[in-house]
């Protein structure tokens, strides 16, 4: 299974943060492909493949979801909601990457079966870090069930 | 044969009956004997008058009763029942017995007039007849050319509270002293009655106000909840959506930092413009969230207005978009007027015109129109469009604070929960009508304060 080019799947209406995730991740060790979409109605579609992504060549299923909260559309909560739901994607780990610290949403999103929680830092060294560590974690130490 | 003892008895006995009978003719025809028969019925009826007026708590039936049972026993014309007020500087007229009365009830005079007023200020009875007039020359209307009358003080448990005044015999000639006894007896006997049904008065007052208050606390204390849960929304989304554009600052701030150190220069410029936007975006969040608690706190006074001719003045603000996408805006005229903060219903107009504009999609005639709609629940203001539509699944979201259905779209997302908050401010309330999907949207609005009939502008 090491060696093989991971998916992640970065949903995240914000485009700066999305490229600043993305930018990061290029820098670590494990070789990966981020997909970003940009609401919850787009996720939806590439995680069932509908629509636009109907074609399974352009939806590789995630090794990871890295998921905002907050989107237009469908929010993430939603989203998180019909992965769990779902026989095909229930086991794929959900990250949730957020920019709320609200225990409201921690609570909403674990009880909703969520797999980690991690709140967007804003000093630059520590967002650096974390997504240097989430790669490592996520990516690397963890073993995935697929 | 009799016995000598039955004899004597029969004796006693005949005695006894003639003494009786003597008695009985004494009663009915001397002088004396009238009186105390009268007095006895008086009595009982002052008995039974005072029993009906306890048991009597409606004041207005208790002030009542005691002028038609006071005409009944003094006989006369008119009774009157000046009552103090609280600041006991004047009496006004409770109750009144008579014939036309009722312009007498609730007029008001000053306690140092008439002769009600001489009883108040003096706690004295008053009585005169055809021979000793009345030496007061300042009289009442009602008291003025009366040949006799008989007035008496009625006293609460600490202080005199008012009297009773009885004008004019019955069947002419002057009230006697006997008539002052009855009338004083009378009052002494009603006026715990009339202060007792007073308090009663006072407690149910009391009672009703401070059911109104506790009323008044729950609508405020589900007001402050509902503003409460308003304010967690606020926090929540000022804090994720402020906190955003930070990230982007600090993000690429130190990645500009890393590259300038690797000596990579090609994605400076592109990085730059994102601090930039980030920067500008922050500043619109500030803008708004400062408008936004403008609306609260700085309320114009509602006036009536031609809301055809704010709708004329919201379009003309955006005289410049409207031309460029050669929109078509229809105003109908005849539009009720409605009674609000006129700057901020034309601040909704604007918003909802704006946003038509904005969501027009690319329709080939594209079409706006302002009007009023009669619906049977209860008629409200709309905004029509041809243009994208609103999916219905997001009907209720798009009014929420800082919510974009399109994060590319311009603008921080503010503009309909600033709608959605005037309209609140005002009592009324807001939604949006529409299949989605191109077919264009309708949003309409109540105003509690938009009159039914239609302006004749």
């Amino acid at each position: 299974m090491k060696g093989e080019i991971l998916n992640i799947l970065l949903v995240e209406d914000n485009e700066d943060h999305a490229e600043l995730v993305k930018r990061n991740f290029q820098h670590n060790c494990v070789a990966n492909t981020i997909h970003h979409v940009k609401d919850g109605e787009e996720a939806l579609n590439y995680l069932f493949r509908r629509g636009l992504y109907s074609e399974p060549s352009k939806s590789p299923k995630p090794h990871l979801v890295l998921l905002d909260l907050r989107l237009p559309k469908v929010d993430g909560i939603a989203v998180l909601r019909e992965i769990k739901n779902s026989e095909a994607l229930k086991t794929t780990p959900v990250v949730i990457l957020t920019s709320s610290e609200s225990d409201n949403d921690i609570a909403k999103a674990y009880s909703s079966n969520a797999n980690s929680y991690v709140v967007k830092p804003v000093d630059f060294q520590k967002f650096t870090q974390l997504m240097k560590d989430l790669g490592f974690y996520w990516l690397g130490w963890n073993e995935n069930p697929l | 044969m009799k016995s000598k003892s039955d004899l004597h008895c029969q004796e006693l006995l005949n005695s006894l009956r003639e003494e009786n009978a003597l008695l009985r003719s004494v009663l009915e025809n001397t002088e004396q004997g009238k009186e105390i028969v009268q007095q006895r019925e008086e009595f009982s009826l002052l008995l039974t008058v005072s029993k009906l007026i306890v048991s009597e708590l409606n004041l207005k039936k208790v002030f009542q009763l005691v002028a038609n049972q006071a005409r009944d026993i003094v006989q006369a014309e008119l009774v009157l029942v000046p009552m103090l007020n609280e600041s006991r500087d004047r009496y006004t007229y409770s109750a009144a017995a008579g014939d036309d009365v009722d312009d007498i009830l609730a007029v008001s005079f000053p306690v140092d007039k008439g002769m009600c007023g001489w009883v108040l200020q003096n706690e004295r009875s008053l009585m005169f007849g055809a021979s000793s007039p009345c030496w007061l020359d300042d009289k009442t209307v009602w008291e003025e050319g009366q040949q006799s009358a008989v007035l008496v003080p009625l006293f609460g448990r600490k202080q005199i509270i008012g009297g009773l005044s009885a004008l004019g015999k019955k069947g002419g000639g002057s009230f006697t002293v006997h008539d002052l006894d009855l009338l004083t007896m009378f009052a002494n006997q009603v006026s715990t009655a009339i202060e007792n049904a007073i308090l009663f008065q006072q407690v149910e007052q009391e009672i009703e106000v401070r059911k109104q208050a506790e009323q008044t606390i729950k609508q405020q204390l589900n007001d402050l909840e509902r503003k409460n849960a308003e304010l967690e929304r606020f926090t929540y989304t000022v804090s994720h959506d402020l906190k955003s554009p930070l990230i982007t600052i600090k993000g690429f701030l130190g990645t500009l930092v890393s590259d300038a150190k690797e000596g990579r220069f090609d994605r400076m410029e592109s990085d730059i413009t994102r601090i930039a936007n980030a920067t500008d975006k922050m500043q619109s969040l500030l803008n708004d969230l400062l408008s936004l608690s403008r609306i609260g706190r700085i309320v114009n006074p509602p006036i009536e207005f031609s809301m055809a001719q704010a709708a004329q003045e919201a379009v003309e603000l955006l005289h410049a978009p409207i031309q460029e996408k050669k929109i078509e805006v229809l105003i109908d005229h005849n539009m009720p007027t409605a009674f609000a903060d006129k700057q901020r219903i034309r601040e909704v107009l604007q918003n909802l015109v704006e946003n038509a504009i904005k969501y027009m999609g690319d329709q080939a005639r594209p079409q706006i129109q302002i009007g009023y709609a009669a619906r049977p629940e209860e008629g409200a203001f709309f905004v029509k469009d041809n243009g994208m539509g609103v999916d219905p699944k997001y009907h209720q979201r798009i009014f929420g604070l800082f919510e974009k259905l399109d994060s590319g779209s311009m603008g921080t997302g503010i503009g309909l929960a600033l709608v959605k908050r005037i309209i609140e401010l005002h009592g009324g309330k807001i939604f949006v009508e529409s299949a989605g999907n191109g077919q264009g949207a309708t949003f309409l609005f109540t105003l509690p304060g938009a009159s039914s009939e239609r302006s004749l502008a």
